[in-house]
């Protein structure tokens, strides 16, 4: 008994010893700012006071049409771009994998590069390139013998294309571990397939799918922590407008807390935001969990 | 293989370690460096200060500027100062205007505020209401109330006391290529010489000016006037054409947009340039920015610019980095509700705030902003981008500014865009998405007005309600 | 080639449509890329020019030249590597330990660690960013390298990915060591480690990169230009609404891509080399 009881706290000990460096970590680093972050939720921070005002900042968040369009926009795209992505991301890198090297290094780099350039360089390019005054897309209306239209001053227009450039710019991401995994995959199990007759389709079927459980869930749930806070895109492609038409949770949540200096309002956001992102990912994980039986 | 991963993580703590020794870490050591900012390190050791400075004591503080180009006469400035006075040490922090709020906001919460910030007042003038900006009004009565215009003063007066230490002013109207007007056959509204600034009838600009410009540039990508509302980015020059048909857009310390069926007028105005094509056809996402580069590029016939900006302009052309052309000063049209024609320009104070800081940085502050009043006219100079405030400088430098008799003329039609409502800065945020709704079509012109004044009316009155100053 | 092409074509014309498609598309990814790389050396007249140049005419390395000389930016260059650098190293280490354990190990709590490793992952940072900006004041660590790698350690990606490579060793060859008397800590330093070198390869580029262009913390922690590193240095110059040159902007923009590209395309072969090979053969 006495042993049993020993090596339980021996194990419990190693186990914690190799989580130890990672748990401290978070510990001082972000679940600390965290709960402070929650407390200031419950705060006004402006006129030289800091006042305590309860809920109210929670229910002027959901009662405000803005703030509602925000949560909207936000969820609309995290729910259009994210499957997307997967859907995607596994059909490019199951059509690619198995080619010549220099084909899927062409893939991997190019794909990629748009997470290399970084999320604010690539936006202000497709800002500069879809500027219908002066940009290739005036070239391009030119060419049509049309008058430019401004695509990222409509909203619906806007839209669509902010969820274009979120899917350009993470797709990289999801084909890179995706295609790590596929050429992984044990050469015979390829070859018995196509010996058996079975096409491409198959091959996703009954190979690429399953085996890329894993790494689907990764994905989805790495997009949706990265989409669900899109800021960038939505500042510099359309600066939240027109009349906030674009606008997103974590916009708000810049400008309260960075430009207005109302850190209460933003740290409750930036709640929600989170409470939104835990509610997806494991609604995530519990259908995958049941997708794996 | 056990040894490798040894002798790798052991490299690698070695590398952390070396990254933490030291309070300050790699981060500057050198000497030949630009001074680098030690707020940290000085407001902790002046809170234990007490209000006098003992002898052979120092103090520490921080200077910004939101305008990268005075940061060099800023910083020779203070290598004067403390040439002087030894027992102060000073650093500059100097960044593009569009990062303030976010520094604001942090220095606010992070207790790291500067003790003086050399910025536009209408910025800062919320910072006011809020308790960040102390007066100044001992050291405007003591040192510059002689020497600076008492309109000028009364610009960064709230009640009683001084908010500021003006050093100079930028009006604000239009900048326009005459070249291009020549060739558009307008030379009848280029005035005679190229410092003097025009003035335009409203008719004239939208009947004559503005078609034949159009005209002129066809299908190409350039365009007569620069209009833009993607972001707050100089919203002043907004609100001033706003001003076209002899409305108001703020009025007795509130928001009036939406009522003023004079304001709507304008507006309304605007909106059919755009419909004509008269302007830039992204007006929803272009900010000013943009539309200054394509003035400097050409591609725009008429845009807006303080002083500032026409100086920079002129720069670029000796530097190369772009074509010379004929570039000069306009006001905005105003037809008063009369009918007699006038015209509209606004204006910026940029000077000295004073932040909420202790006791003894207080000092430091007052002590440098007495000493500047007495400064050679050179080091005032490094510190503007505009006509100087103090009229002892600018009549010196009249004969090699000949612009500076022109805007100093202007001053008649210069006119407050702020209304000195409280709250101004934070109703810029509700300005701009107005003007996209009506631009984009989404609402007409007066509802977009309305949505306007309720939104702004809104934050007015809970500053009115909340000011430290006003209270 | 071009007959293995044909018998691709004819044999299976859906895969053939498709790697068109995959094509085409990537090429569409690349071209904002190769656009401000052109812009960048195109003459300020020439970069916003209507029919624009596909192929520049008119070249200059003007803008280049003067982001270096107007700018440390020599300096952000050396921020940039020393920080990723030293985050990368220490996510690397934090990560493999915790994955290794949250995968091969047994302890109470275990899933509790687990969920709590997902609910850190989707937290977005700017939630906290206030508290931890003067969490770092009163450490004393504004404007220092520890603030700007530190924070950055715990990244809960990580631990992830390396768990999920973990999970692909099999059980069976931790179990055989432990009973040849193995213990858990040499038996992670002896194979744990050796195995998931793909997996920490993958890692450490990701990590590198993130670190690389994280701009937001690192906006917030510097103190003045010495101290950023180069995407926000370069940030910085391209929001300046007193510079109105647009290739500048483009020069700019690929002096903070550039590096980073390179040491991708160097190092992107561990993305190749049979990443989970190893792990799933047995």
């Amino acid at each position: 008994m006495q042993k049993k009881k020993q090596k339980k706290m021996k194990q419990n000990l190693t186990g914690y010893l190799f989580c130890g460096p990672f748990l401290i970590l978070t510990a001082v680093f972000i679940i600390y700012p965290m709960c402070k972050g929650i407390y200031n939720s419950f705060f006004d921070f402006r006129f030289g006071e800091i006042s305590f005002v309860g809920f109210r900042n929670y229910l002027n968040i959901l009662s405000s049409p803005l703030y509602r369009r925000a949560i909207g926009n936000t969820l609309l795209m995290t729910f259009i771009v994210v499957p997307l992505l997967c859907v995607a991301g596994i059909l490019i890198a199951g059509s690619v994998f198995d080619k010549h090297p220099v084909y899927v290094s062409f893939v991997r780099i190019t794909l990629y590069l748009p997470v290399i350039a970084s999320l604010v360089v690539m936006a202000l390019i497709w800002r500069f390139m879809l500027d219908s005054q002066t940009g290739l897309l005036r070239y391009f209306y030119n060419l049509a013998g049309q008058q430019p239209v401004n695509l990222l001053g409509e909203a619906k227009t806007a839209l669509i294309l902010i969820i274009v450039f979120l899917f350009t710019v993470n797709i990289g991401q999801c084909v890179i571990l995706y295609l790590a995994t596929m050429i992984g995959i044990p050469r015979d199990l390829i070859e018995a397939m196509k010996i058996d007759g079975g096409n491409r389709w198959d091959l996703f079927r009954y190979i690429l799918i399953p085996f890329s459980s894993g790494v689907t869930l990764l994905n989805f749930v790495t997009q949706t922590a990265a989409v669900i806070r899109v800021f960038v895109a939505t500042q510099l492609l359309t600066n939240g407008g027109p009349n906030h038409k674009t606008t997103t949770m974590m916009y708000l949540l810049y400008e309260e807390g960075f430009k207005n200096g109302n850190f209460g309002p933003a740290s409750a956001l930036g709640i929600i935001l989170f409470l939104f992102s835990i509610l997806l990912v494991f609604a995530q994980f519990k259908a995958i969990k049941k997708q794996d039986i | 293989m056990r040894r490798k991963i040894a002798l790798m993580m052991a490299l690698v703590m070695a590398g952390m370690l070396t990254a933490c020794g030291g309070t300050k870490g790699e981060t500057g050591q050198e000497e030949n460096r630009p001074a680098e900012s030690v707020s940290q390190e000085g407001t902790a050791a002046d809170s234990e200060e007490t209000a006098e400075i003992p002898a052979g004591e120092t103090v520490e503080t921080v200077i910004w500027t939101d305008s990268t180009q005075l940061a060099e006469g800023l910083q020779a400035a203070v290598d004067l100062f403390m040439a002087d006075n030894p027992q102060y040490q000073i650093s500059i922090e100097s960044f593009p205007g569009s990062e303030r709020p976010e520094k604001l906001a942090l220095a606010k919460q992070g207790n790291s505020l500067p003790s003086l910030f050399l910025t536009a007042y209408f910025t800062s003038a919320d910072e006011i209401h809020q308790g960040t900006i102390l007066p100044l009004t001992d050291v405007v009565n003591e040192f510059y109330a002689g020497d600076i215009s008492d309109s000028l003063l009364n610009q960064v007066k709230i009640r009683d006391d001084y908010y500021m230490i003006p050093v100079y002013s930028s009006p604000q109207g239009m900048l326009y290529n005459a070249d291009i007007f020549k060739a558009a056959g307008l030379e009848e509204f280029v005035t005679e010489s190229p410092e003097e600034i025009a003035v335009w009838k409203l008719a004239d600009l939208d009947g004559k000016i503005l078609p034949a410009l159009k005209e002129y540039f066809g299908n190409s990508e350039k365009y007569p006037m620069a209009l833009y509302a993607g972001s707050e980015q100089n919203d002043s020059y907004l609100i001033n054409l706003l001003w076209m048909n002899g409305g108001e857009v703020f009025k007795d310390g509130k928001c009036v947009a939406g009522e003023d069926e004079n304001t709507i007028k304008a507006l309304k105005k605007l909106k059919e340039w755009f419909d004509k094509g008269y302007t830039n056809s992204d007006v929803a996402t272009r900010v000013f920015v943009d539309c200054n580069a394509d003035f400097q590029k050409q591609n725009v016939a008429i845009s807006a610019g303080q002083f500032a900006t026409y100086n920079n302009h002129l720069a670029a052309f000796e530097k190369g980095d772009a074509e010379r052309f004929d570039i000069r000063v306009a006001a905005v049209p105003r037809e008063e509700t009369d009918g007699t024609d006038s015209a509209a320009m606004h204006e910026y104070v940029y000077g000295f705030v004073m932040m909420n800081v202790d006791e003894a940085q207080q000092r430091a502050a007052k002590a440098f902003l007495g000493w500047l009043s007495a400064q050679e006219d050179e080091v005032l100079l490094g510190l503007s981008s505009g006509i100087p405030a103090s009229s002892r400088v600018a009549t010196a430098q009249l004969a090699e500014n000949p612009i500076y008799q022109s805007y100093m003329d202007a001053e008649k039609y210069i006119r407050d865009f702020t209304g000195a409502v409280p709250g101004f800065v934070s109703t810029r945020a509700v300005f701009y998405p107005a003007i996209q709704s009506c631009i984009t079509g989404e609402q007409d012109e007066q509802s977009a007005l309305e949505q306007y004044e309720t939104q702004a009316n809104e934050i007015i009155k809970e500053y009115t309600d909340r000011s430290l100053v006003l209270n | 080639m071009y007959k293995g092409i044909w018998r691709w074509m004819r044999k299976s014309k859906g895969d053939f449509v498709l790697n068109v498609i995959i094509v085409l598309f990537c090429l569409l990814s690349v071209f904002p890329i190769y656009w401000l790389l052109t812009g960048s050396i195109k003459l300020p007249a020439d970069v916003m020019k209507i029919p624009p140049d596909w192929i520049p005419v008119r070249v200059t390395l003007e803008h280049y030249r003067s982001i270096f000389s107007d700018n440390p930016a020599w300096r952000w260059i050396y921020n940039s590597f020393a920080t990723a650098l030293l985050g990368t190293a220490g996510i690397i280490m934090v990560s493999s330990a915790a994955g290794y354990g949250l995968s091969k190990l047994e302890f109470t709590g275990k899933k509790m660690i687990f969920a709590f490793v997902i609910a850190a992952l989707v937290l977005p940072k700017e939630v906290y960013l206030l508290p931890l900006y003067q969490e770092m004041i009163s450490f004393g660590w504004r404007g220092t390298f520890k603030a700007l790698i530190f924070p950055d350690l715990a990244m809960p990606f990580g631990v992830f990915l390396l768990k999920q490579f973990y999970d692909g060793i099999p059980n069976e060859l931790g179990e055989a060591a432990q009973m040849d008397g193995c213990g858990s800590i040499r038996f992670f330093f002896l194979f744990g480690v050796p195995l998931s070198k793909p997996g920490i390869g993958a890692l450490g580029i990701l990590a590198f990169i993130r670190m690389w262009n994280a701009y937001l913390w690192q906006y917030t922690m510097a103190t003045d230009s010495y101290t950023y590193t180069l995407p926000v240095g370069i940030a910085r110059l391209m929001d300046n609404p007193d510079i109105v040159d647009y290739g500048l902007k483009f020069a700019g923009a690929s002096v903070a891509a550039i590096p980073l590209l390179i040491i991708f395309i160097f190092f992107q072969r561990y993305f190749t080399s049979g990443i989970t090979a190893g792990a799933i053969k047995g």
